[in-house]
């Protein structure tokens, strides 16, 4: 549970650094929406306060379990609003404590997971740049070389090439506006888990 | 001889009458979804969407002519902007909007359409009832929120790369100010009184008020929430009260509407709302203020006299603006 402990200690710093500096526009990011590279608790929660169990929901085995249904996608929503209205009817006495428990479980996975995620665009968006560059450059090879006779057959290996770079280059394009929703998706699904344990929490 | 009178109805049946009667209004609010390519038309008093309309690709900025007969909404992704005849709900005509139309202003009388166009920095003014762009007006380098007055004499663009809120004079048709904001600029609105344009900044984070004689900053507002990282504070749509008296303003993935005091220029409330709250509309009675929630799914309802959110009415997906029927 090492990981998840230095996630929630990551987690507390960013929300004692929850005045930091307003957004930059990041040149690598591919996406149109601006880039949020971790998620604020005040965005998705306004019950009582959770800090307390960000480096502690893992260590029960039952918060942790459920944490891991529930955060799937495969499972329908309405299944895991389900799920987290029979664990708060099971928790008895302890449901405050329990319920804020899970929060602090389904905030840290979902923060984690959306962080990958974003970490994955940035390369994306890196190597989109990188091959945009490298296809600048091969084209003016192949322009500087068109009328020179003794180049013609390294002209066609960099035709050839350029052709490949090019397809290579527009399948990524093509998947960028679907590959950034990713995001939204996991934010979606976040909120509607919160906000099911704040409905639960009564 | 003289007859009893007899009472029309008996008491029970008055009240059970008057407990039927329809509420006070029967606004309609017509809704922007961005990615399924429709507008939800939305009755108020049921709280529900009543029809769906289908429209081109990317429906994203949307505005109602003042006597409500005809919806104009950017079809981003097929280059223009449809009319829609509010009887029928259906699409009739379409203006020429010039590549990849965000978001426009309706001038105050209906008769003209401002539209940012940001591929060739340019501001198109469509004449609407003959349909045809009239002018177009050389601009900020990405030009996106637009505003008029209520005298129609001043159109405000705010652009996006140059972080400029410019001022164009409608009668010369030149710009005749640029005042700097912090990055990436979005809404302005004027205020009913025309004393001031809010300029709100996305990246900035901050919503800049501005005098429009003087073309001077005299106030820069900024937000905080507890608990909320400051790049969540994203200030996109601005909408004032009936009485200029409050601003809301719509944060982003904040999910959070601040509510500003027009006297003292401080955030009175923060109210949370759905997610990535985007666009604003207020009622014609004044009385409540509409959000456009574009994860959620959802419109919420704000009631402006005890600034609380009253309602959340599922739409379709990605809602992006929204428009009230002035009747």
């Amino acid at each position: 549970m090492r990981a998840t402990a230095l996630c929630g200690a990551a987690l507390l710093l960013t929300t004692a650094a929850a005045q930091a500096a307003p957004p930059v526009r990041d040149p690598d990011w591919p996406c149109a929406q601006i880039k949020v590279p971790l998620l604020s608790i005040g965005q998705v929660w306004t019950g009582p306060p959770i800090d307390a169990h960000l480096t502690t929901w893992a260590n029960d085995p039952v918060i942790a379990d459920l944490t891991r249904q529930i955060t799937q996608r495969r499972l329908p929503i309405a299944d895991a609003e389900q799920a987290i209205r029979t664990f708060a009817a099971a928790a008895g006495t302890e449901k405050q404590a329990r319920l804020l428990a899970l929060a602090a479980g389904v905030f840290s996975t979902l923060d984690l997971q959306r962080g990958q995620v974003i970490a994955g665009l940035d390369r994306f968006g890196r190597r989109q740049k990188q091959l945009a560059a490298q296809l600048r450059d091969d084209l003016a090879k192949v322009r500087d070389t068109s009328a020179d006779a003794d180049a013609a057959a390294p002209q066609r290996e960099l035709a050839q090439r350029l052709e490949w770079e090019t397809r290579l280059f527009q399948q990524r394009q093509q998947t960028v506006s679907s590959v950034c929703d990713v995001p939204n998706l996991i934010e979606q699904r976040l909120y509607a888990l919160m906000r099911a344990i704040q409905a639960a929490l009564g | 001889m003289q007859v009893p009178m007899k009472p029309l109805l008996p008491a029970a049946s008055l009240i059970a009458l008057l407990l039927a009667a329809p509420a006070a209004h029967a606004y309609t609010a017509y809704v922007t979804n961005e990615r399924d390519n429709t507008v939800s038309v939305v009755d108020l008093d049921k709280q529900a969407v009543v029809k769906t309309i289908p429209v081109g690709q990317r429906p994203r900025g949307i505005a109602i002519a003042p006597d409500g007969k005809q919806l104009f909404v950017c079809a981003s992704d097929d280059d223009t902007i449809e009319i829609i005849d509010t009887k029928t709900e259906k699409v009739v005509g379409d203006l020429p909007s010039g590549p990849d139309p965000e978001t426009f202003a309706l001038a105050p009388d209906g008769k003209q359409l401002y539209v940012s166009n940001e591929n060739d920095a340019m501001v198109t003014i469509i004449d609407v009832a003959s349909r045809k762009a009239i002018d177009q007006i050389p601009t900020g380098v990405e030009p996106e929120g637009m505003a008029v007055s209520p005298d129609n004499k001043v159109v405000v663009n705010t652009s996006e790369t140059t972080n400029m809120a410019h001022f164009i004079d409608f009668a010369t048709k030149k710009v005749v100010a640029s005042v700097l904001v912090p990055p990436r600029p979005r809404g302005a609105a004027f205020k009913n009184d025309g004393s001031e344009v809010w300029v709100s900044s996305e990246l900035g984070g901050t919503v800049t008020v501005i005098d429009p004689v003087a073309h001077k900053v005299t106030h820069t507002i900024h937000f905080t929430v507890q608990g909320l990282r400051a790049d969540a504070i994203q200030p996109v749509g601005i909408a004032f009260s009936k009485d200029d008296s409050l601003v809301f303003v719509a944060l982003g993935p904040a999910n959070r509407v601040a509510v500003i005091d027009t006297k003292t220029y401080a955030v009175k409330k923060y109210l949370l709302v759905g997610q990535r709250v985007w666009h604003l509309a207020l009622t014609p009675d004044g009385k409540e203020m509409l959000t456009t929630n574009g994860l959620t799914n959802d419109v919420s309802v704000i009631d402006v006299a005890d600034l609380k959110v009253t309602k959340s009415i599922q739409v379709g997906r990605l809602p992006w603006g929204v428009a009230v029927s002035p009747q």
